[in-house]
């Protein structure tokens, strides 16, 4: 219980800063200073809450639980090629939305999409399709945070009523702090769980004996000496996943929280230490998850070891619902939280879960840019902010993230968890595949809206055909694909263990390549915007 | 293109600069680059500094697709770090270092100078 009640004042605190600590008393009623800031965030705050917005539950749990199950590869597949592609699509594209929001007093991506390719409802269009592949993220946030508070607490609290205080919570400080406080409480959690990676290392390393030891035992061993290599996972596969990363930027909550530096100097430091801070997240994460299969004296761990082997051993003669079953059974995403409950003291594992609740907790974020994006885009776009008023506007967006919060705990109590998981997949796919969408904009003069509207469909139609693929032909046992489609002895799609392939290749690439080639074609055959327009851009 | 008499008017005038210029001199070098063509050696320079630029975050990316650790763990970096995962560790080291190039030689400054052009218009026009 003690962990629970640490975690209890770790919400308190972060309720606080969100509310009050930092809250303005003049021009609350301002969208610009409600949404963001009023632009006015400093180096240390952007660089913090900026990798904060971008690091998920999936940063410490999902890390960790990939890589007891695949090994090391997950720090090369999710987080050195995300340090390399996030800081360089930040340095070319975010200090350009940047400038362009400060000179024009653009709010959302929309905004800009709409005035740089003089359209009305093809923006709409591409709100509807962001804020569709947002809403998951939401859920799962939530999900997350009743998860952990029940593992934590080791079962006192229940999943439903963990779930409604982190809601809750979350829902408090972004209604009232909005952009400013719900930049000071990532600030916090960021720091919280840069802290928590470096002492978690220590305080399981010292339990477990030192890793040379554990490391030597796992490669002594044929059943897990794979984990120290990279061959479960093919190169092609790791290749693909490079393109995942083109999603960060074009995230609405990453690229909204662009427009919240005071200067574009503030960029720099965001830039040349976010690997550096991805590395000192995602390397202890990532080594913990690996050296949990060494562990031998928790029940749990055992378990998911031994459904790891009856499925890779008789995957293959199961029924597919069997598999799944077993899969979910051997997944790994408490694999950090079993390892703290086995080496960390009482008082230190209540402080590490609350590091683990800052990961869970970033879908802060995702609820205030979609609130922003539904008063700017839809509301005040559509005529609100002009019969109503900016104040009524603020209200309307407070409202809107109630409901939003709700509706997002309401099937957090429903659905299983692993439908989100997997939706949370196919977002990333959508965001990289929208990518494109800010490129043409910001960089190629002959784009046109009708490119835009060519990309955004393909996106829906691309994210709907993988999601209904995948929930259609059922995932094979670990080792050989399932051939769905082949020309000529060529594998063109097959259904793989972990997902879809495309001539070998994450649906990502394709879905991108797709996009990219959409918006030079049809671009080339419609109307450009007006000279004049091309001038505020291109000058 | 700003005219030297406003180029003075803005940067020394009366002795007041807008609040973003720390100083005159940081305020001359800004409306400078934009009054002064460049040189087409230093045209040159940039260009050369740019494609030098591409070709490193190019060859970083390539350096991420490590397959030539794809299948070993040896040497163990430390006695427990397999090799793969220590290169990668060194790869989010290099992409720190690249980023910090990018930045120092390829900062997109007129971006800045715009927003900074129009501030003090804006403030003297409200």
């Amino acid at each position: 219980m003690i962990p629970a009640i640490v975690v209890f004042i770790y919400l308190a605190t972060v309720l606080y800063i969100g509310i009050f600590a930092f809250r303005k008393a003049k021009g609350r009623e301002k969208a610009e200073d409600y949404f963001l800031a009023s632009r006015s965030l400093g180096p240390f705050v952007f660089l913090f809450s900026l990798f904060g917005t971008n690091m998920t539950a999936f940063a410490i749990l999902g890390s960790s639980g990939h890589a007891f199950t695949n090994g090391i590869v997950t720090f090369g597949l999710m987080a050195s090629s995300s340090g390399l592609v996030i800081p360089l699509s930040i340095f070319l594209i975010g200090t350009r939305v940047w400038a362009l929001g400060k000179k024009y007093g653009f709010m959302t991506p929309v905004q800009m999409f709409r005035d740089r390719w003089e359209c009305g409802h093809i923006g709409t269009v591409i709100f509807i399709v962001q804020a569709v592949l947002l809403v998951p993220y939401i859920i799962i946030g939530i999900m997350g945070g009743g998860t952990t508070l029940n593992a934590i607490s080791g079962g006192l609290v229940p999943y439903w009523f963990g779930g409604a205080i982190v809601a809750m919570v979350v829902m408090s400080y972004v209604f009232f702090g909005g952009m400013r406080g719900t930049a000071w409480v990532n600030t916090f959690q960021t720091i919280l769980f840069l802290l928590f990676g470096a002492v978690a290392l220590i305080v399981i390393g010292v339990g477990m004996g030192g890793f040379r030891n554990a490391a030597q035992a796992l490669q002594s061993s044929p059943a897990f000496a794979p984990l120290l290599t990279r061959e479960r996972i093919s190169p092609l596969y790791f290749f693909s996943y490079t393109f995942i990363p083109l999603s960060a930027i074009a995230f609405p909550h990453i690229l909204i929280f662009c427009l919240t530096a005071r200067k574009m100097n503030q960029f720099k430091k965001t830039v040349i230490f976010y690997p550096l801070c991805i590395l000192a997240i995602w390397l202890p994460c990532v080594f913990l998850g690996v050296m949990a299969n060494r562990v031998t004296d928790v029940p749990q761990i055992k378990a998911k070891q031994e459904a790891r082997r009856v499925l890779a051993a008789q995957g293959k003669t199961m029924a597919p619902e069997a598999r799944d079953d077993l899969r979910e059974k051997a997944a790994g995403d408490d694999v950090i939280l079993l390892l703290l409950q086995r080496y960390a003291p009482f008082w230190l594992a209540g402080l590490l879960g609350a590091g683990i609740m800052a990961a869970v907790m970033a879908s802060d974020s995702q609820i205030l840019a979609l609130s922003t994006m539904f008063t700017e885009d839809v509301f005040a776009f559509y005529g609100g902010k002009r019969r109503f008023g900016e104040a009524v506007q603020v209200q309307t967006g407070r409202i809107f993230i109630v409901i939003i919060t709700l509706f997002a705990y309401a099937i957090a109590l429903r659905a299983p968890e692993t439908i989100f998981e997997l939706a949370i997949q196919y977002a990333f796919s959508g965001f990289a595949a929208l990518s494109p969408l800010l490129v043409a904009a910001l960089f190629w003069k002959g784009s046109t809206k009708w490119g835009a509207l060519a990309v955004t469909v393909w996106t829906a139609l691309a994210v709907i055909a993988v999601a209904v693929f995948q929930q259609s032909v059922p995932a094979p046992a670990p080792g050989p694909s399932t051939i769905f489609w082949s020309v000529g002895g060529a594998e063109v799609i097959s259904r793989t263990p972990g997902g879809t392939a495309v001539l070998g290749f994450m649906p990502v690439v394709p879905m991108v390549i797709v996009s990219a080639l959409l918006m030079i074609v049809v671009s080339k055959v419609t109307r450009k915007p007006k000279a004049m327009t091309l001038a505020r851009y291109f000058s | 293109m700003l005219s030297l008499t406003k180029l003075l008017r803005v940067c020394v005038g009366d002795g007041t600069l807008g609040p973003q210029y720390s100083d005159s001199t940081r305020c001359l070098r800004f409306q400078l680059a934009k009054i002064l063509p460049l040189t087409s050696k230093t045209r040159q320079q940039h260009d050369m500094k740019r494609i030098l630029l591409v070709i490193v975050v190019v060859a970083l990316y390539i350096l991420h697709q490590d397959f030539w650790f794809w299948r070993t763990a040896h040497p163990m970096v430390f006695g427990f770090i397999p090799i793969g995962l220590f290169y990668q560790a060194c790869f989010s080291v290099a992409a720190s270092l690249v980023m910090w190039l990018l930045v120092k030689y390829a900062w997109p400054a007129q971006l800045e100078r715009e927003i900074e052009e129009r501030d003090p218009e804006e403030e003297s026009a409200h």
